[in-house]
């Protein structure tokens, strides 16, 4: 984390409140969180339980699978977890959503001394001419318009920030896991929407379409020919907040539909689950091997 | 209600919709059968408090005996159900609203409902205004001060129009009792894409482009467009309903005045108490005459 670009001013607050995590900062955070290294931010409340609860299998070495963390703290907005050195957390739906979960786990980190976290979003996504179930690392993040910015709106002006995450650690992840796992792991890039519809270039959405089936189709084979695997709604903004702060930052897209096949999903949650459960595994893994090499 | 044309029954039914976890099968589609009022809320919780508070009004079931189930299978969204009315809860921001919309849209047509009102009850940050104050909005704004809502599809810019209902304003603002203990205002309101960077906030993780007198200026360009508050759907609600020709309304409780502070240091009762005002306003309208809705006769107490 680059100091010179964190926001001091939330640091001499005689209280900070983290109002959507709903804590502030007079709880023990350092002695809390100390030894927390990685944040995991996810879309749902039950990919993050699904995580948290893989996570908690592999760190303490859990056999029995009846059993299953609880969220801390306000759980109005996000469900958030610890579980060793990970916090857990969903961020809801879209970019929006995921900067207020971004800042305030930021701001949650350098309360508590951790100045040189990862970052890892890990979501379930739409997936293009990959198989589903696989892993997508997602090396270069796009807007829908192929553009590798994020727009942010500040004061009225719009500001641009680069979207290029860290390639030396996508690499060690994308490695461990054609090393040491059976998953199908693939490098691509992600476009990060603002609507799960208009903006992914569905056909099923409820509002009268503004593009033709054919359009559709071009549009899908142009995202491909430049590389594109996935598609979600978060992945823009997460890239851009991490380049912004200069924060280390992984993302995982967990395939669950074919586009070229179909823009609705075809498997059923249980399958979902499972995929989910595979990309949370990949990261426990890594994060036990990262401890082991690296503190 | 105007819909997409590649949108049908016969395609649709018994399809599952991701976003619900749901099968549109017909024992589930019949729940969501004869619904004219969609109340919507960023909040769970408050889709909850609401669903109890509708309980008490039109059903006269006292809160304390009624806890309300989920329509669908998803924590995406909560869909609470009580006669007419849905509460329903979207989560933050204009991505997860309009995830929201078309899929509960969807549902809704094909249970047969082509008569549908949707009310967003926000919080929001205040211009000027004091804490615990309701704002309908007129027109919703995106942060550039540009009226309107812009969607990228397959790559191209759009901007929508986002006027709310001026018809369905009026009837809300008719229902209200004259002794209300909190101001009701009529104004413009802008939609962030973040909290706090694109709400003009000092106190997020990110060292700010702007300083605090640049947050002046912008505010009081606010104040003389008529913009009274910051939150973060109006722009898509109305983008949304507008295109789908829907009737919609967005009623706002103010939690924090921004020309005073960034924090929301209001104590949690205070809190629940002002985003309460907003529910209140909007059941006073579900429980008027003018909605066409009969209250229960045997409210308790």
């Amino acid at each position: 984390m680059n100091f010179d670009k964190l926001n001091h001013e939330f640091l001499n607050l005689p209280v900070d409140y983290l109002y959507h995590l709903g804590i502030d900062n007079t709880l023990h955070l350092e002695e809390l969180y100390r030894d927390v290294k990685f944040a995991v931010i996810t879309q749902t409340n039950e990919d993050a339980m699904i995580i948290s609860n893989t996570f908690a299998k592999e760190f303490y070495n859990i056999e029995e699978n009846d059993f299953s963390c609880t969220p801390l703290y306000k759980t109005e907005r996000f469900h958030f977890y610890k579980v060793g050195k990970a916090i857990i957390i969903s961020a809801g739906i879209g970019m929006p959503s995921t900067l207020i979960c971004l800042n305030e786990i930021t701001k949650l980190f350098v309360h508590a001394k951790i100045y040189d976290p990862i970052f890892i979003y890990l979501s379930a996504a739409d997936g293009l001419n990959c198989p589903i179930g696989s892993l997508v690392l997602n090396d270069k993040i796009l807007n829908s318009k192929f553009e590798d910015k994020f727009t942010s709106v500040e004061c009225g002006i719009e500001y641009y920030y680069p979207t290029h995450l860290d390639t030396e650690l996508n690499n060690a992840i994308y490695n461990y896991g054609v090393n040491y796992t059976d998953y199908i792991i693939l490098n691509g890039s992600s476009i990060g929407a603002y609507d799960f519809y208009d903006e992914q270039a569905r056909l099923d959405g409820f509002l009268e379409l503004n593009y033709t089936k054919e359009e559709h189709d071009a549009y899908l084979n142009n995202c491909k020919d430049i590389g594109v695997k996935s598609l979600n709604m978060e992945s823009l903004a997460f890239a851009g907040f991490c380049n912004q702060l200069e924060i280390r930052g992984s993302i995982v897209s967990a395939i669950i539909n074919d586009r070229f096949i179909c823009d609705k999903v075809l498997i059923d949650i249980v399958e979902q689950n499972t995929i989910i459960r595979n990309a949370a595994h990949l990261y426990a893994r890594f994060i036990l091997s990262y401890n082991d090499q690296n503190d | 209600m105007i819909k997409n044309k590649l949108f049908n029954e016969n395609d649709s039914l018994n399809s599952y919709l991701y976003n619900f976890n749901l099968t549109l099968n017909k024992e589930n589609l019949d729940k969501f059968a004869n619904i004219k009022y969609v109340l919507m809320q960023g909040s769970q919780f408050r889709a909850e408090l609401l669903a109890q508070k509708l309980a008490y009004k039109l059903l006269g079931v006292d809160p304390i005996f009624f806890k309300p189930i989920n329509l669908i299978n998803s924590s995406k969204f909560v869909i609470y159900r009580i006669k007419n009315v849905l509460s329903v809860s979207h989560g933050m921001g204009n991505t997860s609203l309009l995830t929201l919309l078309h899929n509960l849209s969807k549902v809704l047509y094909l249970a047969g409902n082509r008569d549908l009102e949707y009310i967003r009850i926000g919080t929001s940050g205040g211009i000027g205004i004091k804490p615990g104050s309701v704002v309908l909005t007129k027109e919703a704004y995106m942060p550039t001060l540009i009226p309107g809502y812009k969607i990228s599809a397959l790559g191209k810019d759009i901007i929508y129009p986002t006027i709310m209902n001026t018809q369905l304003n009026l009837r809300i603002i008719a229902a209200q009792p004259e002794n209300a203990t909190y101001n009701i205002l009529i104004g413009n309101s802008i939609a962030a894409d973040d909290f706090y960077l694109s709400q003009v906030r000092f106190d997020g993780a990110i060292k700010p482009n702007y300083t605090h007198d640049d947050k002046q200026k912008y505010f009081d360009k606010l104040k003389t467009m008529d913009i009274l508050n910051i939150e973060m759907e109006s722009t898509g609600l109305a983008a949304f309903c507008n295109r789908a020709n829907i009737p919609v309304a967005m009623v706002a409780a103010v939690l924090v005045n921004r020309m005073k502070s960034d924090q929301i240091t209001a104590t949690t009762d205070e809190l629940v108490r002002y985003a309460e005002h907003a529910q209140e306003v909007v059941l006073n309208y579900i429980t008027s005459k003018d909605s066409g809705q009969s209250i229960a006769s045997n409210i308790p107490r």
